[in-house]
């Protein structure tokens, strides 16, 4: 029997864009194993037998996938796909179609089939982001500015926005997670600051995350600030804010016990690379 | 004594901040609680760690004392009454105002707040309750709060503090009544299991579970109603203490051997329902001549271990009795508490991955708690192999000496006592004991005393 020709679908580098995707696979009745989930935007090189089909993100579509995944594989099964599609690793869509063939074809105890290698690295993504977040929701530290700096932003023209754009005070942090954790852990802070107004910026996905006491959270996607302003805006210290870092770093000074000294544990637990914006670090 | 008037608040919060820094316990775990109903904060359940100092800690709450003016005389403590350094007091609103201002940037999660004893306990408690219903009802903060209880304090202020705090603590100080009686004149080992009976009992009327009796003689789950009453303030929090208690003691001061101090310890977690006992490697800040000079590393690991067996007995369901006896009373400082345990039971071992019960697997070295319940759902579905149990978290370098899977071992290897603590003893620790290769026998070279000799003294 001739082989088929291997068909790799292109879809959107997002949870609607692959679950697109994944809908299309099945529709097409071509068989799982001749085809591959790929991200349109990925760098790998094109392979010379193979057909290209992009798909467009259709909501509707991958709505439907999402539920009936929902009823195969349970909610922490769903937990696994989201934090999939949020993470950067080039594999994240074809796992994520490979392990909801799996989830489909036998609903009970999927996520502990750790046994199959595709159950198993979906549960080494899924760590991996999860870990990510955790540690960006205790490094992340926020510093006051006042609330004019949403006006230096190229935000979108939301009139709800625009009403916020006071005189008060905001609070600003950045983060460099691997992982595009920002939806993980906006919830966290939206809890914990209901009171505030706060702008978390990931600077290594240009991804905005703005919470305005009542409104909410949202995300802002692309070039929401520019890189010029970044460091103008994260620079300038007020006096409070200055105050508030020198007595920060008093207390981490003072709580060192010199007797117990151990740096290797310290790099261990706390790796240079994440101590970037830690002030307690810094000169 | 020098009593610090005009201090600023940045050379309070150096004074008292250092002053604290010997108190170990700096977990904000215990609590979930969402910050709806407070202005500002809310408590994750497994707690989060913001930064870690220089001696590798975690910093998570913001720990000082509120005063390091103290009359006690502990010979161990820094701030004891005949020291001759500053002194300092926070006012309440420092206090608060610090919190919240750390707590906004993200910087910790909340206040762990200690106090020296003056003018009397009861004055100390005072001054702290005060600290923190500001925090709680005027800046409404809903993050953690760890108070020190202070022994002698009135109940009823040490109940308001209860209702306000997540976690509370009194420290046992020192593992025996007589180390106390020698080191800490002021305090006895009633004054201090009392107020952490008052704690358990807060904890207990809370849940609506009969009260326990102070003597500890009677402790038969007795249901006292004739225990007082103390109304619960109007700005508590949900629960009494809902993070539980905890303690703390100081080893290498006192001869106490492991085995005394981890009896003690499950005593404390049996008797005292404590959710935490922390150990201190005791360091001479006194420069006292009563107490010993302990040599840094060898103290270190030694505490080490204890922190290791000490969450055997929380999490892994052994007793102290498994792990030490009278006759070894200290834990042997090549291969950890669980490894040792498995040495001198390998009547139990190779353990078939595939078929073992939950608690046996919980036995084996390599096998943490998690890794166990992913082995116990994975095999519903699959047989279980080596690299399966790499992919569940299993740590093989020490798990593979002790299990089958499929009824093979992955290496064929001699199960002997001798030969597996050779595989077992840390790379690292082998090369301080001696420059290059160092059997397990070489230690002893007389054949005489092997048992004492497991433990080496540094």
């Amino acid at each position: 029997m001739e082989e088929k020709r291997t068909r790799v679908y292109q879809c959107e580098d997002s949870l609607t864009g692959i679950l697109t995707a994944v809908a299309a696979a099945y529709r097409s009745r071509y068989g799982h194993r001749y085809i591959r989930l790929e991200l349109r935007e990925a760098e790998e090189n094109l392979t010379l037998f193979s057909d290209y089909i992009p798909i467009a993100p259709d909501e509707a579509e991958a709505k439907r996938v999402y539920r009936a995944a929902g009823e195969a594989i349970g909610a922490e099964g769903l937990r696994w796909i989201e934090n999939a599609a949020l993470s950067t690793f080039a594999d994240r869509s074809e796992e994520i179609y490979r392990f909801l063939i799996r989830g489909f074809a036998n609903k009970n105890n999927i996520l502990s089939c750790v046994a199959d290698p595709h159950v198993a690295r979906m549960y080494e993504i899924d760590r991996a982001v999860t870990n990510d977040a955790c540690r960006w929701t205790e490094l992340l530290r926020f510093q006051t500015v006042t609330g004019d700096v949403l006006e230096e932003l190229s935000l979108p023209e939301d009139r709800a926005l625009r009403r916020n754009r006071t005189e008060e005070e905001l609070l600003i942090a950045r983060i460099r997670p691997k992982h595009r954790v920002l939806p993980r852990i906006l919830p966290h802070f939206a809890d914990r600051y209901h009171g505030e107004r706060f702008l978390i910026y990931d600077e290594a996905h240009e991804m905005t995350g703005i919470y305005l006491q009542a409104r909410g959270w949202t995300i802002l996607t692309g070039e929401a600030m520019k890189n010029s302003q970044i460091e103008h805006i994260f620079s300038a210290l007020n006096k409070d804010e200055r105050q508030m870092r020198e007595l920060w770093k008093i207390f981490y000074q003072a709580t060192e016990i010199p007797e117990r000294e151990n740096k290797a544990l310290q790099r261990n637990v706390l790796p240079l690379w994440t101590r970037e914006y830690l002030c307690e670090f810094s000169a | 004594m020098v009593i610090g008037e005009k201090l600023t608040i940045e050379e309070k919060l150096r004074i008292l901040g250092d002053a604290a820094k010997y108190d170990v316990a700096c977990t904000s775990s215990g609590t979930d609680r969402s910050g709806s109903g407070f202005s500002m904060g809310n408590a994750v359940q497994a707690g989060l760690c913001h930064t870690f100092s220089a001696d590798g800690r975690c910093i998570s709450l913001l720990k000082i004392l509120m005063t390091n003016e103290c009359i006690y005389q502990c010979k161990y403590c820094v701030n004891r009454a005949e020291n001759d350094i500053v002194r300092a007091t926070f006012t309440p609103e420092e206090v608060a105002r610090l919190t919240i201002g750390f707590y906004r940037r993200n910087y910790i999660e909340g206040l762990f707040l200690s106090s020296g004893v003056y003018p009397t306990p009861q004055a100390a408690a005072e001054r702290m309750l005060l600290a923190v219903r500001l925090l709680r009802t005027k800046y409404g903060f809903g993050g953690y709060i760890h108070i020190k209880s202070i022994p002698g304090a009135d109940e009823a202020t040490l109940t308001e503090l209860g209702w306000l705090a997540d976690r509370m603590s009194v420290n046992l100080e020192l593992p025996t009544a007589d180390s106390l009686r020698a080191l800490a004149p002021n305090k006895t080992r009633k004054s201090l299991l009392s107020p952490m009976r008052f704690i358990q009992n807060g904890i207990r009327r809370d849940h609506q579970e009969p009260l326990l009796l102070p003597d500890k003689k009677q402790e038969t789950g007795a249901l006292v109603s004739s225990a007082p009453q103390y109304l619960r303030p109007r700005d508590a929090m949900k629960h009494f203490v809902p993070a539980g208690q905890s303690t703390q003691m100081i080893i290498g001061a006192t001869p106490e051997s492991d085995y005394q101090i981890m009896s003690v310890t499950e005593s404390l977690y049996q008797r005292f329902s404590l959710k935490r006992v922390f150990f201190s490697s005791f360091i001479n800040v006194n420069q006292d001549a009563d107490l010993p000079n302990p040599v840094g590393r060898a103290l270190l690991d030694r505490e080490h271990r204890l922190y290791q067996a000490d969450f055997l007995l929380r999490y892994y369901r052994f007793s102290v009795d498994e792990l030490l006896s009278p006759e070894r009373p200290d834990f042997n400082l090549l291969v950890d508490p669980k490894c040792d345990y498995a040495l001198r039971h390998l009547e139990l071992f190779p353990m078939e991955i595939n078929r073992a019960s939950y608690a046996d697997l919980l036995r084996v070295p390599g096998i943490g708690v998690k890794s166990a319940q992913r082995i116990v759902k994975a095999r519903r579905t699959c047989i279980l192999d080596f690299p399966d149990l790499k992919k569940i978290g299993v740590v093989l370098k020490r798990a593979v000496y002790f299990i089958t899977c499929k009824g093979r071992m992955q290496y064929p290897i001699r199960l002997t006592e001798d030969n597996l603590t050779n595989y077992l003893i840390d790379e690292e620790k082998r090369k301080e004991l001696s420059g290059e290769r160092l059997t397990y026998r070489q230690l002893s070279l007389f054949d005489y005393g092997r048992e004492t000799n497991t433990r080496l003294s540094m």
